[in-house]
């Protein structure tokens, strides 16, 4: 945690204690010279959830509510409100209304009368299930109050809800409570910046029934900042999660009390994947292997295949977010979401005559959990497959078609994969961790200067994820806005930069690993010619360092898609006439996370300028973030230097 | 360029469009009841440029039918959409093979039929059972859904549908869009006490007429309509070839004319002294004083008010659009808004115009073309004090009218026999000057210079920062005042900044410049060549637009509103040195109109005092409007001020 986050925590904690002796409707105006910077806060938000065991069946009910106040005038517009639900959830008794000040400095309350229910389209889920009951608050002036309460019955004990102790909002006060039957063992985890900060009580009831109650008094918002982790990993949370319970008539019943428990789960939805006739399937496959010279180009053909003939189009909707549909299904539609094309990889693979081909359950790194320590649904939330394949695991995610073969997609690096080696039989094995050796660009140029312009030819090399991002780009770009789009993505030196001739076929062989691509251009209004001297910055590209110029506000921890190395070798012809006045020393400077070096050679007619960037890591912890920005400060001022030729004097 | 991407590609594919036989739409059948999608092959030639698309439409047609029950005046109608796409891309495939048909909760779908047939002719039909319901999403409606199966890069997808479809007063249908669309095909059948008005737009063929039967028929044909570019200062969007149908007679009313529009809104003006009853009184009395206050600014008073104080909502509830429910709940739609500030002119006893218009970037409003189509916007004109008021864009205050609907027609909407406009004036670029004063200082060492920067935005530009800076959240006031001040120019770091006239507690919001005075430390302007110095002095501007790439424009020259930059530099040499490629600042371009008045300028000079050294750069663009034929001038005049940004001087020692 860094030192603004400790210091901010310890102001809330005398904020909050000073908060315990208001009463409940403290004057807004208190909490505005308390919280000055803050538009509008959370007063209080609370869960209680209770587990039964009725019959032999497990009930689970939920209660929440979530007070805020509105702070100034710029909050008052903050007045939609909204309670989201699936389909594995019911919604029950949702009320909201606004308090507000009636102009004499008491509060009156205006109920809201009118709740829509929507469907919720999820960013990259075609047709899901979730739902919203959208409102809007009634006179949310400065001072009001909003409440919200809502129940909801979960009617599948492997998905209790989280709950979040705070959130992007200043939270007063936060609190958690589970009631639940003396036959139902419960487990829990807290994640977050925080959690050490929760107090946790247990408190035995009537019956052997056992309240646990969790309350978050002191916690700081969070911030937000771009490529940093995910809310998940900052936010103070809880999971809560059933590890069994014990039914009326004594029979146990697991849910997720170990990850054999998940496996077992897992096994019997894959075991209920309705496959049907393959034969189609199975014709396509022994064509692709009669085609194919040996077992590597195979796997590679049908994992390319996949990725580039079945499009992601996600159906979600109840237990289709969990079962994989059928492979013959997805082979003709041609379409699936991440399972489908993981369960047709794999049903494939194995039709070539691969044996040990498997489905893997993943957490992105969106996702902060380990299955050991949560063997519940929500440590993850994508499909792989996985084949064995001489003494290697290869990962196959044909979920984006420019992931190149042998590759992770970058979002799944280091996360843990839940294999799945047959029904009963599973293993748990981190994804690795690209090298940056293998995410390579390396633009050698040669340029000539003619008058204040720069003519040149270029040829970019690009591997691994670097290689993978332009297949990305290219996938969006018609083959008419290719100019465009390759004037903008090789532009260098100025935006006056502009492509003069290019062979891109090198990069539209997708079956490739690397890619190469040759380009001339010309840079007018680059160099400066003043009397008798020429200058030239020979750092053309400085993409990396404009990146991090808006770094120095930074306090969170700073996330990499994928490791990387770059280097820039420029040939600069001197010009003819004309000789080194000024050669800038070479510097570098290199770290275990990243470095740099750059280097001036001169070399008969000509000066090379190599000029070479890394990042070794995938996450920059923010402790060490200050750091980086010296080094960022230190790249700056060395590439500050320009290359001066003179005109000889006879 | 990319000759060796491009594909051998000259080819006919044989498609199936959809002819219909005449005697099918005189029918009294309902079309769709006997469509057949396969009725006639039409051979459709893919030239080398579809090539280079993402996808082609090789069939968009639309067949709208509407019929009248004559006993109890009910209306029914319906919608047949058929469309066909090449896919060439994965961006088409993706932006093709998931469909989505508009539809009201709890109607059916008539008629559907989906297939894709891929390269190799393989033909896969649509499931029905795969058909799914998507209900009252965010803004949009509901829906019916399907993804495409079958479709890959390479395959035809095709699908048609009926649903049912209620009787509007008004259409707009579009017939060029992102993919060249080789034939472009709509119907319009109603049965004769139903007529319809239609205009067409930007060069669709007009419709043709006949009356045939029990049945009225309008058709719109057109082939090989290429896709609409998106550019730069331009209003593409309007710029699309489309029509308006309109519902001219339906038995013996007439909808027809300006007359219906002015009719339909006038209500909004009309009984206004009873709506509140007291609420805005109440409003006026705390936060007006007609002793101390004169009208004028009574009225900036309460707008001030209330565009804090109600929250502009979407939706059609009534509660969104009644006065005094508005007033308790402080959510309102656009037409609540109207009628909130109608009632305010009412009670200060302020004459208005309330003038219904259009956004000119979507779709600019024409005096000849009366359809509710043009009249989606609503501002209030005073004629007393010559100023607009914008009820629902509340980053407006009373003074201009939003850029988007100025310099466009706009209907009176009043109580009379005669339709009468009013021009939306556009301010003059004057109101909209953009200044700036720059002093670059070297005290510090020639390596480590500081930047003094006072930005002064007039007119639009300062009203819209003035609201974004307002309703920012408090903690993003700083980086939005950062980036202002950085105004993209790399490596540099803030070191203070003062804002002024920030806030809406004054008169004229056109005149008062939003202002921002900025200390920067610039040593990235700076780069070292030995013993002498490259200062980038171009940057201090900030990133410029430019036009550098060369490209055929093919819409005419739109602005925002005519604007004035003026820029005014300052430095001082430092000591033991000397400054290089002062000439190179020099530049003047300008555009002359047919009336030899000069419409564009840039211009750029310096002077030399013993050390100081004082650049001068003005741009202007005195109208919002420039033909195609002017745009080589224009971009010319573009350019000049990012070339300057590009500047560099040298600082060579003594």
């Amino acid at each position: 945690m860094s030192l603004k986050k400790i210091l901010f925590a310890g102001l809330f904690v005398l904020l909050l204690n000073a908060q315990a002796s208001y009463s409940q409707d403290i004057s807004y105006v208190t909490y505005r010279n308390l919280f000055p910077e803050e538009d509008l806060l959370i007063l209080s938000k609370s869960s209680i959830v209770e587990i039964k065991i009725n019959k032999n069946v497990v009930e689970i009910k939920e209660e929440s509510s979530e007070r805020k106040i509105y702070l100034n005038e710029e909050a008052t517009r903050f007045n939609a409100g909204n309670v989201g639900y699936n389909s594995f959830e019911t919604l029950f008794e949702l009320e909201a209304n606004t308090r507000y000040l009636d102009g004499t400095g008491n509060y009156k309350r205006k109920k809201v009368s009118d709740f829509e229910t929507k469907d919720v389209v999820v960013n990259g889920i075609f047709y899901g299930d979730n739902k919203s009951k959208s409102f809007l608050f009634p006179n949310t002036s400065v001072g009001s109050i909003t409440e919200l309460n809502y129940g909801k019955i979960i009617k599948n004990p492997r998905f209790l809800n989280p709950f979040y102790f705070n959130s992007t909002l200043e939270t007063m006060d936060s609190s958690y409570e589970i009631i639940t039957d003396k036959d139902v063992k419960l487990g829990f985890k807290l994640f977050g910046d925080n959690a050490d900060n929760i107090e946790y009580e247990i408190e035995p009831l009537k019956r052997g029934k056992t309240r646990h109650i969790w309350k978050g008094n002191s916690l700081p918002k969070v911030e937000i900042e771009a490529n940093s982790l995910s809310q998940a990993h900052y936010r103070t949370h809880i999971i809560p999660y059933i590890e069994y319970y014990i039914t009326n008539k004594g029979d146990t019943v697991r849910i997720a009390g170990s990850v054999d428990d998940l496996y077992n789960w897992y096994s019997v939805l894959i075991d209920n994947i309705n496959d049907s006739d393959n034969s189609s399937l199975e014709q396509f496959v022994s064509e692709l292997k009669e085609q194919s010279l040996n077992d590597e180009e195979l796997i590679r053909t049908i994992y390319t295949w996949v990725q580039q003939n079945i499009n992601y189009i996600a159906f979600e909707d109840g237990y289709g977010g969990f079962i994989p549909r059928g492979s013959s299904l997805v082979f003709d539609r041609k379409y699936g979401d991440c399972k489908d094309m993981a369960y047709l990889l794999k049903t494939m693979l194995q039709m070539a005559g691969f044996e040990n081909v498997h489905l893997a359950w993943i957490g992105t790194r969106e996702r902060p959990y380990s299955y050991y320590e949560l063997p519940t649904p929500i440590t993850d939330n994508h499909m792989i497959a996985a084949i064995d394949f001489s003494d290697n695991l290869i990962y196959l995610d044909a979920t984006n078609s420019h992931t190149p073969y042998g590759l992770p997609s970058s979002f799944i690096q280091g996360k843990e994969a839940l294999i799945g080696k047959s029904f009963d039989d599973y293993e748990i094995l981190n994804v690795p961790v690209v090298e940056k050796e293998r995410n390579q660009r390396i633009d050698t140029t040669y340029f000539t200067i003619e008058g204040d312009s720069l003519i040149g030819l270029n040829k970019r090399y690009l591997s691994g994820y670097r290689r993978a991002d332009i297949d990305y780009a290219l996938k969006n770009i018609s083959p008419n806005k290719y100019d465009d789009f390759f004037n903008s993505y090789l532009s260098k030196g100025s935006n006056k930069f502009s492509i003069v001739s290019i062979d891109i076929s090198g990069i539209m062989e997708k079956r490739t690993m690397d890619a190469e691509l040759t380009y001339s251009f010309i840079i007018p209004n680059y160099a400066t010619a003043i009397r008798n001297k020429i200058y030239v910055d020979p750092i053309l590209n400085e993409d990396y360092v404009n990146a991090f110029q808006s770094f120095n506000e930074r306090t969170l921890d700073y996330v990499e898609d994928y490791k990387f190395l770059d280097r820039d070798v420029v040939h600069i012809t001197i010009p003819p006439g004309y000789e080194i006045d000024y050669l800038p020393k070479s510097k570098q400077s290199e770290y275990d996370d990243y470095g740099y070096s750059l280097s001036y050679q001169e070399n008969e007619n000509e000066v090379i300028v190599t000029f070479e960037v890394y990042h070794d890591f995938l996450v920059l912890d923010s402790d060490k973030v200050a750091a980086f920005k010296d080094h960022i400060a230190i790249l700056t001022d060395a590439i500050k230097e320009t290359i001066a030729f003179k005109r000889v004097t006879n | 360029m990319f000759h060796k991407l491009q594909l051998a590609f000259s080819f006919l594919i044989l498609c199936s469009t959809v002819l219909v036989a005449q005697e099918n739409y005189l029918s009294d059948e309902y079309i769709y009841k006997s469509y057949d999608w396969n009725a006639v092959e039409q051979e459709v030639e893919l030239t080398k440029t579809d090539s280079s698309e993402a996808a082609v439409i090789l069939l968009d047609r639309t067949i709208k039918e509407f019929r009248t029950k004559r006993f109890n005046q009910d209306i029914s109608g319906v919608i047949t959409r058929h469309f066909k796409v090449w896919i060439n891309t994965e961006e088409g495939l993706e932006n093709h093979n998931k469909v989505f048909i508009p539809i009201k909760d709890g109607q059916a779908i008539l008629e559907l039929k989906a297939r894709s047939i891929d390269p190799n002719g393989v033909v896969t039909d649509f499931d029905r059972r795969n058909l799914k319901d998507i209900s009252n999403v965010q803004e949009y409606g509901s829906f019916k859904i399907f993804a495409i199966e079958g479709a890959v890069t390479g395959s035809i997808i095709e699908y048609y549908y009926t649903v049912p479809l209620d009787l509007q007063y008004t259409y707009k249908e579009y017939a060029q869009g992102e993919y060249p669309v080789k034939h472009f095909s709509f119907l319009l059948k109603s049965t004769r006490d139903l007529h319809f008005h239609t205009y067409v737009n930007n060069g669709l063929n007009e419709g043709v007429y006949q009356e045939e039967g029990n049945f009225n028929l309008i058709t719109f044909e057109h082939q090989n309509i290429p896709p609409i570019k998106e550019e730069p200062y331009s209003t593409y969007r309007a710029n699309r070839m489309n029509m308006d149908i309109t519902l001219k007679k339906l038995f013996q009313t007439d909808f027809s004319g300006w007359s219906f529009v002015r009719e339909r809104y006038k209500f909004m003006i009309e009984n206004i002294g009873i709506r509140s009853s007291g609420g805005l009184k109440e409003y006026m009395t705390t936060y007006t004083n007609p002793r101390y206050q004169t009208t004028i600014e009574q009225l900036i008073q309460l707008e001030n008010v209330i565009k804090k104080d109600i929250n502009l909502v979407d939706g059609r509830a009534d509660d969104l659009s009644d006065v005094r429910i508005i007033l308790k709940n402080k959510n309102a739609n656009q037409l609540g808004m109207v009628r909130i500030f109608a009632e305010v002119l009412d009670k200060l006893k302020i004459d208005y115009e309330l003038l219904a218009t259009s956004n000119r970037y979507q779709n600019s409003f024409s005096a000849l073309k009366p359809s509710l189509a043009y009249a989606t916007d609503f501002l209030l004109y005073l004629p007393e004090y010559d100023a607009y008021l914008s009820p629902s864009d509340f980053r407006y205050r009373i003074g201009m009218a939003p850029y988007y609907l100025a310099n466009n027609d706009a209907l009176i909407i009043q109580d009379s026999k005669y339709d009468q406009f009013h021009f939306i004036k556009m301010n003059e670029m004057d109101n909209n000057l953009i200044e700036s004063t720059i002093t670059v200082d070297f005290e510090g060492g020639i390596d480590s210079p500081v930047m003094n920067k006072k930005n002064s935005w007039f007119g639009h530009r300062g009203t819209l920062l003035r609201y974004s800076y307002a309703n920012a959240p408090n903690e993003n006031k700083e980086d939005l005042i950062e980036s202002l001040a950085i105004s993209g120019i790399q490596g540099v770091d803030l070191i203070n900044s003062e804002v002024q006239n920030h806030k809406y507690n004054f008169f004229d919001a056109e005149s008062t410049p939003f202002v921002l005075d900025a200390k920067l430390e610039v040593s990235s302007l700076i780069n070292k060549a030995g013993r002498d110095y490259i200062f980038n002095i171009g940057e201090v501007i900030g990133s410029q637009t430019e036009l550098y790439q060369e490209t055929e424009r093919t819409n005419a020259i739109d602005l925002d509103y005519p604007i004035k930059y003026k820029h005014h530099i300052t430095f001082r040499i430092p000591d033991g040195y000397i400054v290089e490629g002062l000439e190179e600042v020099i530049e003047y371009h300008q555009i002359i109109d047919q009336d030899s008045t000069v419409v564009g300028e840039y211009s750029a000079d310096y002077e030399m005092n013993e050390n100081m050294v004082s650049i001068n750069v003005s741009e202007y663009y005195a109208k919002p409007h420039f033909s195609i034929e002017d745009y080589s001038k224009f971009r010319t005049l573009i350019n000049s001020a990012a070339d300057f940004n590009k500047l560099s001087l040298v600082f060579i020692k003594e």
